[in-house]
């Protein structure tokens, strides 16, 4: 799940690429379309021999009290997705705080563009009961469940994460993928709704059915990320996607396809419809509020609706990998994040949903002990910081078995041709 | 010559392999072999994939996609037939009539190659909006409206339709056909062109009985290195495409990326090169390879 910027898209890139707005994942996911050597090298890690049977961990079972030595190591190493965390004169100040606090050192390594990639990197050494040499990685819901539901996590010491206690925002305690909040902790969200282009409907779209409208045959774009498709689709049939079956994918997947073979659906895209909205290609499509915070300011036509029956919820998950070496440094990091003025930050720069509580106000104000400026205009930026009243309709797509996940993927391969 | 001096001058050449040769046993058949390995097994990531030398992972993928393996053909055909006519003409001309700015035109030809791939795609993508330019002009002169009931395109637009991927596909695989054709036409002898021209043919005769012979080295090279990348393309596919224009490489791509079905993509993969791999002998047959450029 990405985001992108709009306009022609070269120079626009580089030009937000230069000023730094461009966010992370767009154009790397789109280089790494290119590279065919990723699935080589997944295949050759698959092959490597040490594929055995994964001792699938229950979420529930090691809920007893963890305990971890509480000593500062001297480095540690953090993998993020790029551009995803403050910069100021090509150094991340926030991390520059928290190292002169702990007297530690981070290595922050910006190595993941694709979860995908970064599971078939790390998957062989994983299973092989092997350090990846990483204290903590960022990964999106799907993938940090299927690392959870794998046994590829640390559980987490409750006990030296007050800040994470007092702020996570409620919406983020007890989620399918973690139900006992035993691993994850979020980093950034974002939303999945629906665009538009108000000049060309003509009229305010409410709701995923508003897509099927036959004057927008061919000018309507599904997204690429199957639970986003099928979570926004499902939440227009009344189903719950954070509870849902593989009979509920079939009737996802039915109300769809009439669309499919009439033509309505142009295509699905991953961050690419972006440009497709801004140019007038798309009349309407399901997009993420994180491009939407890039597209708004610039196309004032363009609008970002959360459906009347709810939207699709995501996150990039910090968590610490089975067998890491410095899980204490972890979690001081995020726990520090955890503070309101720091969280405040990092979101001015990154402007994806921050899910710390009372970010909002200090960025509001600023606070000048960290050297921010108060920024206002994001502070009240709904797509950055949303009201409740969006948050509560927010949904996440449950955590699938490898079984499902297969019947789920088939049944959206057959929408988008690849099956 | 004596066999021992014929194998004494035949011996330097083997150390000159061995680069190549050690390249290609490191990344063609290691990989290879793991390719193989794998599309005969069965499981998942998270059981592990077990060999069972399970042959019908073969007819499965290809029964199941048969529509993606024929329509890549169809696209990978129409894209090197596009190709070859508009680069026999352009090769023609820099050849024999480019005088002293044959390499400046070279040059324009293999100009694009200096953008990445990705954002030359991306251009097209510019290019063929809905409300830009070339899909107006067209649209405004029906053309749209023809190539509309020929399915070659629909709903008046040209983005999302079979005939931007294909397209796609012939701009971005052009100069591999220019090239090869380039350098059989500028090897022919001219003095042949004038003796047949002085004899006995006039200019379309002396064209099919000497320049086209000649260039049948470049024409075969042409179309294998425009057809083979082209057939088994699929970011063209998906960016310039839709749902009912997916590509034998974007079912690969699935597989491997979405569902990590690795014995499925692999034997699509494997069949994928079999299937070129016959085609390029029995093309090879056909137009002879006796004098390959």
């Amino acid at each position: 799940m990405t985001d992108e910027p709009r306009g022609s898209r070269a120079d626009v890139e580089a030009l937000a690429f230069a000023r730094g707005a461009l966010t992370r994942r767009d154009f790397m996911r789109r280089v790494g379309l290119a590279g065919g050597s990723l699935a080589a090298a997944n295949l050759l890690a698959a092959c490597g021999g040490s594929v055995g049977g994964a001792s699938t961990q229950n979420p529930g079972s090691s809920a007893a009290a963890v305990k971890y030595p509480h000593t500062v190591s001297p480095d540690w190493n953090w993998s993020n997705w790029t551009l995803y965390i403050d910069e100021k004169n090509h150094r991340h100040p926030s991390i520059d705080m928290f190292d002169a606090k702990y007297k530690t050192h981070t290595n922050y390594i910006e190595d993941i563009n694709d979860n995908e990639e970064f599971f078939g990197k790390f998957q062989a050494t994983l299973q092989a009961g092997q350090d990846i040499g990483r204290d903590m990685v960022t990964l999106t819901d799907w993938m940090a469940g299927k690392w959870v539901q794998f046994g590829y996590v640390e559980p987490l010491e409750w006990d030296i994460l007050p800040n994470v206690k007092s702020n996570l925002l409620p919406t983020y305690h007890g989620r399918s993928i973690d139900p006992n909040d035993e691993f994850l902790v979020p980093w950034q969200s974002g939303l999945t709704g629906i665009g538009y282009n108000s000049e060309l409907t003509g009229r305010d779209l409410t709701t995923v059915s508003d897509l099927w409208d036959p004057k927008f045959k061919g000018k309507v774009s599904l997204l690429t990320e199957m639970r986003d498709t099928f979570g926004l689709v499902m939440l227009n049939l009344g189903i719950d996607p954070s509870n849902c079956t593989t009979a509920d994918a079939q009737k996802a997947h039915d109300a769809i396809k009439p669309y499919v073979d009439n033509g309505q659906i142009r295509a699905f895209y991953g961050n690419d419809y972006s440009n497709h909205l801004a140019n007038g290609d798309l009349t309407a499509a399901m997009v993420w509020s994180g491009d939407m915070v890039q597209l708004l300011p610039d196309n004032p036509h363009l609008k970002f609706v959360v459906p009347d029956e709810g939207c699709m919820l995501w996150t990039d998950n910090m968590m610490i990998p089975k067998h890491a070496k410095n899980p204490y440094n972890a979690h001081l990091w995020m726990n520090y994040y955890y503070q309101p003025n720091i969280a405040a930050l990092v979101e001015d720069w990154v402007n994806y949903i921050c899910p710390v509580n009372g970010a909002a106000d200090v960025l509001k104000k600023g606070d000048p002990s960290i050297g921010l400026v108060g920024d206002p205009k994001v502070a009240d930026n709904p797509l950055i910081f949303p009201p409740k009243s969006t948050l509560d309709k927010a949904h996440v797509f449950k955590s699938l078995s490898a079984d499902e996940e297969t019947k789920f993927n088939t049944l959206f391969a057959d929408l988008t041709g690849t099956a | 010559m004596t066999r021992v001096t014929r194998l004494f001058r035949s011996a330097p050449a083997y150390p000159l392999l061995l680069p190549g040769m050690v390249w290609l046993a490191i990344f063609f058949f290691v990989p290879m072999y793991y390719l193989l390995d794998m599309s005969l097994r069965t499981g998942n990531l998270l059981d592990g994939f077990t060999q069972v030398y399970r042959f019908a992972n073969y007819s499965d993928a290809i029964r199941e996609n048969k529509e993606q393996f024929i329509r890549s053909i169809i696209y990978a055909a129409s894209a090197t037939a596009l190709a070859f006519c508009i680069s026999y003409p352009l090769a023609y001309v820099i050849a024999f009539r480019g005088g002293r700015y044959k390499n400046f035109l070279l040059m324009l030809v293999i100009a694009p190659f200096f953008t990445n791939y990705l954002i030359r795609t991306l251009a097209w993508e510019t290019i063929l909006a809905d409300h830009g330019i070339v899909t107006s002009t067209l649209r405004h002169l029906g053309v749209l409206t023809a190539t509309d009931k020929l399915g070659f395109t629909s709903g008046q637009r040209l983005l999302a339709t079979p005939l931007a991927v294909v397209t796609g596909i012939t701009y971005n695989y052009l100069p591999f056909m220019t090239l090869p054709l380039y350098v059989s036409l500028e090897k022919i002898d001219k003095r042949l062109l004038e003796a047949a021209l002085d004899l006995y043919a006039n200019r379309p005769r002396a064209f099919m009985r000497v320049t086209l012979p000649l260039s049948l080295p470049g024409i075969f090279a042409g179309t294998l290195l425009t057809f083979i990348p082209a057939i088994g393309d699929y970011i063209n596919a998906y960016l310039l495409g839709s749902t009912q224009t997916t590509m034998i490489g974007n079912v690969i791509q699935s597989k491997f990326l979405t569902f990590n079905d690795y014995p499925s993509a692999a034997a699509l993969s494997f069949t994928l090169m079999a299937g070129i791999l016959v085609f390029v002998i029995i093309y090879a047959r056909i137009l002879g390879t006796e004098d390959l450029a």
